[in-house]
């Protein structure tokens, strides 16, 4: 806590690998990666599917050790998931007997160790409070099944919020909407994680616009084996709007220079994996 | 539900013309059929005594209702079938779903303990019977013991199944906030598994049902299996189809009351 509280870097990783056997032999999901994402910045690392950036995610939530190299949260060496690492997962993950309020309530009723609210009273303030800045308040007393998929989304983020994680680690948690409803989180995650309300952000997409729109700082990481290629620091103001963001040409350059930049590590287009493709199995 | 939902009379007029009256007339005819032509044996082959008519079968079931058969009444025939299945299948749902979800959650655990029940479950249960009645005798414990048999395998497997359908990403968001095992199992496990669960007691229920009439069948003074094989062997066919009609009755009914826990219950389900 203490060495690690005075650097201004909450998420650090040095030197990390991590492989997988397979039939085929060892896979090197990822391959020697050093990054640091300071307080309350937002990260996103884009790449094609399989590239290992779902296992970089796993890394740093402590559900898989590395093979080799150091994970570090707020300073101090990563050994198992805990809540000071929320995780959003690719799908909402609500659980389907319980209403949008009880879900959201969960972490902090039945979880051990978190930093947010711990009586009845403190987490019903907190969740009506959360529910409220995810615009879910009217549907509180609703079922998952009753929800539509942005809703459920919302309520996933107020899951995660609620729990007052400093580290808010997300796989890919928007890929399934519809092109509207995505904008809409995207903005509100702009939103709710804010000056007021500060935490870390590493987010895991394969949408370039997304990852322009919503960081500060953009990684592109090729596939077999996983390798930060490029670190791109994005250079506009935190507080420019949507409209203000898309419509510069800055953010067009950058975003088909991306692009063109990944379609070039799409396998099969370029053979820039030196691995056998029955590698590439689960991802 | 639609058709009762819009309420109108012309569709409920409509729902009893299209659904009930034209089975229920086959029946009708069936019955006159049997009542009025069997008899005169115009069937060859078909001996109209062994055959019974509907209106013997309506004298049989008064009879029954009013005084009993073999010394119990009929409700304590019924009663008596009831409970054995009931102790059988309470005993089997209260350990079989713990020890399901402990074996079904703990690999190492299910490792050693289910190819021993995998084996087991496609045994008939009517195969114990000769076992345990050179076990236990022919007393009300060995039925009950081959109803656990029945109920418990099901159950059992259905839970470890449930257990291992429950999503990933659930016990993901588990460790992430730090459940205990205890809370993982009661607050995630358990209800992510339940639906499975309960399909399984409900094919244990049935089974159990089916079952305990089989048992009463080779060895017992009271219940629905000891009213129909002791009438049989006294060629008293009406006091035998009554039997098997309460039976398919009670079994309807017990399911019936499955369903509607099963709704309330398990609310989100299907949706």
């Amino acid at each position: 806590m203490s060495a690690g509280a005075a650097s201004a870097a909450q998420i650090e990783l040095f030197d990390v690998s991590k492989s997988f056997p397979t039939r085929a032999g060892e896979r090197l999901a990822v391959d020697r990666v050093t990054l640091s994402i300071a307080r309350g910045e937002t990260a996103t690392v884009i790449g094609p599917t399989g590239c290992g950036k779902t296992t970089l995610l796993n890394l740093v939530a402590g559900f898989t050790p590395p093979t080799r190299g150091r994970v570090l949260t707020g300073g101090m060496p990563v050994t198992d998931p805990g809540p000071d690492r929320g995780f959003m997962f690719q799908r909402p993950t609500l659980l389907p007997w319980l209403t949008v309020f009880d879900n959201v309530a969960f972490p902090c009723r039945h979880g051990k160790g978190l930093s947010g609210p711990d009586s009845e009273g403190g987490i019903r303030a907190a969740v009506l409070d959360y529910l409220e800045r995810v615009g879910l308040a009217d549907a509180r007393d609703l079922f998952p099944h009753q929800l539509s998929g942005g809703m459920q989304s919302r309520a996933a983020l107020a899951r995660l919020l609620v729990a007052q994680s400093t580290v808010l680690l997300m796989d890919e948690p928007f890929a399934a909407l519809d092109a509207q409803t995505r904008l809409s989180m995207q903005q509100l995650l702009k939103q709710v994680v804010s000056a007021e309300d500060p935490r870390t952000v590493l987010f895991i997409t394969h949408d370039v616009e997304e990852a322009l729109l919503i960081s500060d700082h953009v990684y592109l990481m090729s596939a077999s084996p996983g390798r930060i290629l490029r670190h791109v620091e994005v250079p506009f103001s935190r507080h420019e709007t949507y409209r203000e963001r898309v419509t510069r040409p800055q953010f067009t350059e950058l975003k088909h220079e991306l692009i063109d930049q990944l379609e070039r590590l799409v396998p099969g287009k370029e053979p820039l994996h030196n691995q056998p493709r029955q590698d590439r199995g689960a991802h | 539900m639609d058709v009762h939902g819009r309420g109108g009379t012309a569709s409920a007029i409509r729902f009893f013309g299209n659904r009930v009256v034209p089975p229920l007339s086959v029946v009708v005819l069936m019955l006159l059929f049997w009542e009025f032509l069997i008899p005169l044996g115009i069937v060859p082959g078909v001996k109209a005594e062994y055959l019974g008519t509907p209106s013997g079968v309506w004298a049989a079931a008064t009879e029954l209702a009013t005084d009993g058969y073999g010394g119990y009444s009929l409700l304590a025939h019924v009663g008596a079938s009831l409970m054995r299945t009931a102790a059988g299948f309470a005993i089997a749902a209260s350990i079989g779903v713990p020890l399901g979800i402990i074996l079904g959650y703990n690999a190492r655990a299910g490792a050693f303990l289910l190819p021993v029940f995998a084996f087991l479950r496609p045994i008939p249960a009517l195969a114990f019977i000769p076992i345990v009645v050179i076990w236990f005798g022919i007393g009300e414990f060995a039925k009950v013991f081959v109803i656990f048999m029945t109920s418990f395998l099901y159950v059992l497997l259905g839970s470890v199944s449930g257990v291992r359908s429950v999503p990933h990403d659930f016990f993901r968001l588990g460790r992430t906030y730090r459940l205990s095992t205890g809370t993982t199992l009661r607050r995630l496990v358990l209800p992510s598994a339940l639906p499975e669960i309960f399909v399984s007691l409900r094919t244990a229920m049935a089974l159990s049902w089916a079952v305990v009439v089989a048992s009463e069948l080779i060895a017992a003074q009271s219940g629905l299996g000891y009213l129909i094989q002791s009438a049989s062997q006294v060629y008293a066919i009406h006091k035998v189809y009554v039997g098997v009609a309460l039976i398919g009755l009670v079994g309807v009914a017990i399911d019936i009351g499955f369903q509607v826990v099963e709704r309330r219950l398990l609310h989100w389900v299907g949706r």
